[in-house]
C-alpha cells in the first residue's frame, strides 16, 4: 500500500492508526468523507487497479446489516451480508465490482464495533440458528486480514454468537488468523473455485488454484469447516473433465463432514453493467463472449447455461449428496 | 451535427464543436497546458512545437506529429478550465491523452525550485477536492495544491498555492479518466515578499535552471498514454456501413455490441469485405451468425 486516504472521523482510531503504522513510507492524505475519494464521477477502475489500489480508511455510518438478494444463500432461512471492505485488491475479470463502483481502491471500513451490534441486533430479531452473514459480498473477507486485523476480531465475537453463522468468503490464502483459532462450528470458510485453465486466464493477481486448494487442505486439518463456491461456471474446452478433476481434487482432500456446502452459479451480468465492463476491457474476450441477452441480464446461452449446472450438479452430488448443493441465482 | 459509434462513449452526437475535423489531434498523448507564456515557452522549445493557426481564443501549439499539444490558458481557474475544454473538444483529442498542468506555485513548506506533483487539488471557492494519482518519480515531492481565485499568501500551510490546478482537472476530467489528469508544480515563491519580487525574467529563469526536473514526469506521461491507448485502441464500427446503410437506433446499438465482440474474436476483421452487404440486416446478420461460432474456443488466443 503506497496510498492511504483517511477520513478525519477515524484519524484517531487505534484500527487506523495501528494500519498507518504497518505502512511508515505510504503517502496519508485527510478526506472529510471517504465517498469524495471513492464515489467520485471520471475514476477509471481499470487504470486504478494497474497503478494498484489505494486504501481508504474509513467509517461505515447507516445500514451496516443488509438483506442478501434473493437466490443468495446456503440453506439458512435469514441471508444477510456486512461490508466491512469494499472492493479487492484482486482483478477478477467476471467481478461484478469493476462494474458496480466508480473505485477500485479498498475502503476498509474501521468500526467493527458498530457492525458487531448491528448484526447483534440482527440476531436478536430472528429465531436462534436462522441467520447466516456473509462478509464477501462486497470483497474478499481474507485477502486483507493481515492489514485489517477482521479475523481476529469478528471470530471471538462469533464464538459468543453461536446461534449466527459467518461465511467468509475469499480466494486468499491468508488463513493464518484462522489456523491460529480454534475452529468455530457456526464459522465457514468459503472459496471459489474454478478449474485452473480458466482462472489463470481470468483470475489475475488471485492466488493459484493449487495454492487454494493447499489453503483449504490445512484448514480442515485444523477442523475448520469448508465452503466451495463454483460461482461463476465459465465455460472452458473440455468443460466436464476439467471440472471432474477439479472436483477429484477436492474430494481427496476435504473429508464429507468438514464440507459445510457447495454452490453453483452461472456467469450473468446486468445488461448494463457488462457494456460497462466491455468498455473498461475493450478486448477482453471472456467480456465480449456473444452471451444472449434476456430480461435485463446478460449470459450464456440457456440450454448451454443448464447443461454447465446440469454437469457440475451431478459432479457434486456423486460427491456429497444433494443436501449440500445450492444454486446461487443471482444476476 | 452527425453521429459517432466509438469504443467509450458509445452513441453520441458530435455536436457543432466536433462538425470541423480538419484539425483533428487523434494521434495525442499529451495535453499541457500552462497560464503564462513564459510557462509555456519552455515546453514549446522541448517539443519543437509551433502555433497553430485558427485555433480561437487560446493559443495552441503542437508538434509536428501531433503527439503533444500545449495550450497557453490565461491566469486563473475560469480561464484554465475554458482552455483545456476547447482544447480538448476542439481538436478532438482522444480519451487515451494525459492532461498535465505545468506552473509556477507558492509554498512555504517546499523549497524554492522544487517540483511537486499534486495528489489532492483543492478549489479553494467551492471547497471542491480532487484526488489525483500522479506517477511516482524518485526525486519528485507529491503534494497537496490550492486553487485560488486570486494570488494568496496563506504560506503557513503544508499546500502549494496556485490559480489554475483546480480549473484544469475540473474541465480535464470531463474528457479523461482523472488517473489521466496530473498537475506538476515548481515552488517559485515561499513568501509575499518572493511572490511580489517574481517578474517575467525570474520566473524564466527559474524554469530554465529547474525544466530538467521536469523531463521525467514528460516521458511518464507519454508513456501512461501510449499503455492507455494500447489497452483500449480498436477500430469503431466501419464508418462505410454507418453512411451507406439505413440502421434504426436500436440497430445501431446492436451493430455497436456485435462490432465489439467480432473484431476481438475475429483478428482477420480488417480482410472482412465491407462492401459485399446490402442492408442494415444482413450486416446484423452476418455478425451474429459468425459470433455464434464461438463457444467453447473463447479463451483460446
Amino acid at each position: 500500500v503506497r496510498l492511504i486516504y483517511v477520513e478525519e472521523a477515524v484519524r484517531e482510531h487505534p484500527r487506523t492508526q495501528a494500519i498507518l503504522a504497518k505502512y511508515p513510507t505510504a503517502d496519508v492524505i485527510s478526506c472529510a468523507n471517504y465517498q469524495a475519494v471513492f464515489n467520485r464521477k471520471g475514476q477509471n477502475f481499470r487504470q486504478q487497479k494497474e497503478l494498484g489500489p489505494a486504501l481508504i480508511l474509513a467509517e461505515k455510518r447507516g445500514r451496516r446489516v443488509m438483506a442478501a438478494p434473493p437466490g443468495f444463500g446456503i440453506g439458512h432461512q435469514h441471508n444477510f451480508y456486512f461490508s466491512h471492505l469494499l472492493n479487492c485488491p484482486y482483478d477478477c475479470r467476471y467481478c461484478f465490482l469493476q462494474g458496480m463502483y466508480q473505485s477500485a481502491n479498498l475502503v476498509l471500513f474501521v468500526n467493527f464495533d458498530d457492525f458487531m451490534q448491528d448484526i447483534r441486533d440482527t440476531v436478536a430479531q430472528h429465531p436462534a440458528g436462522s441467520c447466516i452473514f456473509f462478509s464477501g459480498y462486497d470483497g474478499d473477507s481474507l485477502a486483507l486480514d493481515g492489514l485489517s486485523g477482521f479475523l481476529s476480531a469478528f471470530l471471538p465475537f462469533f464464538r459468543e454468537l453461536s446461534e449466527a453463522t459467518l461465511e467468509l468468503r475469499s480466494k486468499s490464502t491468508q488463513i493464518r488468523s484462522l489456523l491460529a483459532h480454534e475452529p468455530l462450528p457456526n464459522v465457514v470458510a468459503a472459496f471459489s473455485l474454478m478449474p485452473d485453465v480458466v482462472a489463470r486466464k481470468v483470475e489475475h493477481k488471485a492466488p493459484s488454484i493449487a495454492k487454494r486448494l493447499a489453503a483449504i487442505k490445512k484448514l480442515v486439518t485444523a477442523g475448520w469447516q469448508v465452503g466451495i463456491r463454483f460461482d461463476p461456471l465459465i465455460q472452458v474446452q473440455e468443460f466436464d473433465a476439467e471440472y471432474a478433476s477439479l472436483v477429484r481434487q477436492l474430494q481427496a482432500i476435504i473429508p464429507v463432514q468438514q464440507l459445510h456446502s457447495v454452490s453453483v452459479g452461472a456467469l450473468r451480468f446486468p445488461v448494463k453493467m457488462l457494456d460497462k465492463l466491455q468498455r473498461l476491457y475493450p478486448k477482453d474476450r471472456l467480456l465480449l463472449y456473444p452471451f444472449e441477452q434476456k430480461k435485463g441480464v446478460s449470459s450464456y446461452p440457456e440450454s448451454l447455461e443448464q447443461a454447465m449446472k446440469a454437469e457440475v450438479t451431478q459432479l457434486v452430488t456423486q460427491w456429497v449428496g444433494a443436501d449440500k448443493l445450492f444454486s446461487c441465482e443471482v444476476a | 451535427v452527425s453521429l459517432v459509434i466509438d469504443e467509450t462513449n458509445g452513441i453520441r452526437s458530435t455536436g457543432a464543436m466536433k462538425k470541423d475535423l480538419s484539425q483533428t489531434a487523434d494521434t495525442c498523448a499529451l495535453l499541457v497546458a500552462a497560464a503564462l507564456p513564459v510557462e509555456l515557452r519552455p515546453l514549446i522549445d522541448c517539443f519543437s512545437a509551433t502555433r497553430l493557426e485558427g485555433t480561437g481564443p487560446w493559443p495552441v501549439y503542437s508538434n509536428p506529429d501531433k503527439r503533444v499539444m500545449l495550450v497557453e490558458t490565461g491566469v486563473g481557474m475560469l480561464a484554465a478550465a475554458a482552455a483545456v475544454s476547447h482544447t480538448l473538444a476542439r481538436f478532438n483529442l482522444p480519451n487515451t491523452c494525459t492532461v498535465l498542468n505545468v506552473g509556477i506555485a507558492g509554498s512555504g513548506a517546499y523549497e524554492r525550485g522544487q517540483w511537486v506533483l499534486a495528489q489532492e487539488v483543492v478549489d479553494t471557492t467551492t471547497s471542491s477536492h480532487y484526488y489525483l494519482r500522479p506517477p511516482r518519480i524518485a526525486g519528485l515531492e507529491r503534494g497537496c495544491v490550492r486553487s485560488y481565485g486570486q494570488p494568496s499568501d496563506d504560506y503557513g500551510l503544508s499546500a502549494l498555492l496556485d490559480m489554475e490546478a483546480a480549473g484544469v482537472v475540473s474541465a480535464a476530467k470531463r474528457f479523461v479518466a482523472l488517473e489521466q489528469v496530473w498537475v506538476a508544480k515548481l515552488v517559485s515563491d515561499k513568501s509575499l515578499a518572493q511572490q511580489h519580487a517574481l517578474d517575467k525574467q525570474a520566473v524564466r529563469q527559474l524554469l530554465q535552471d529547474q525544466f530538467a526536473g521536469l523531463m521525467p514526469v514528460l516521458g511518464e506521461a507519454l508513456q501512461y498514454s501510449d499503455r492507455q491507448r494500447a489497452a483500449t485502441d480498436l477500430p469503431p464500427v466501419p464508418p462505410q456501413w454507418l453512411e451507406r446503410l439505413h440502421f434504426s437506433v436500436s440497430h445501431k446499438r446492436r451493430l455497436a455490441r456485435l462490432w465489439r465482440s467480432y473484431r476481438v474474436y475475429f483478428p482477420d476483421y480488417q480482410q472482412l469485405d465491407l462492401n459485399r452487404f446490402g442492408s442494415a440486416r444482413e450486416v446484423i446478420q452476418f455478425l451474429e451468425t459468425q459470433l455464434k461460432t464461438v463457444s467453447s474456443h473463447w479463451e483460446a488466443v
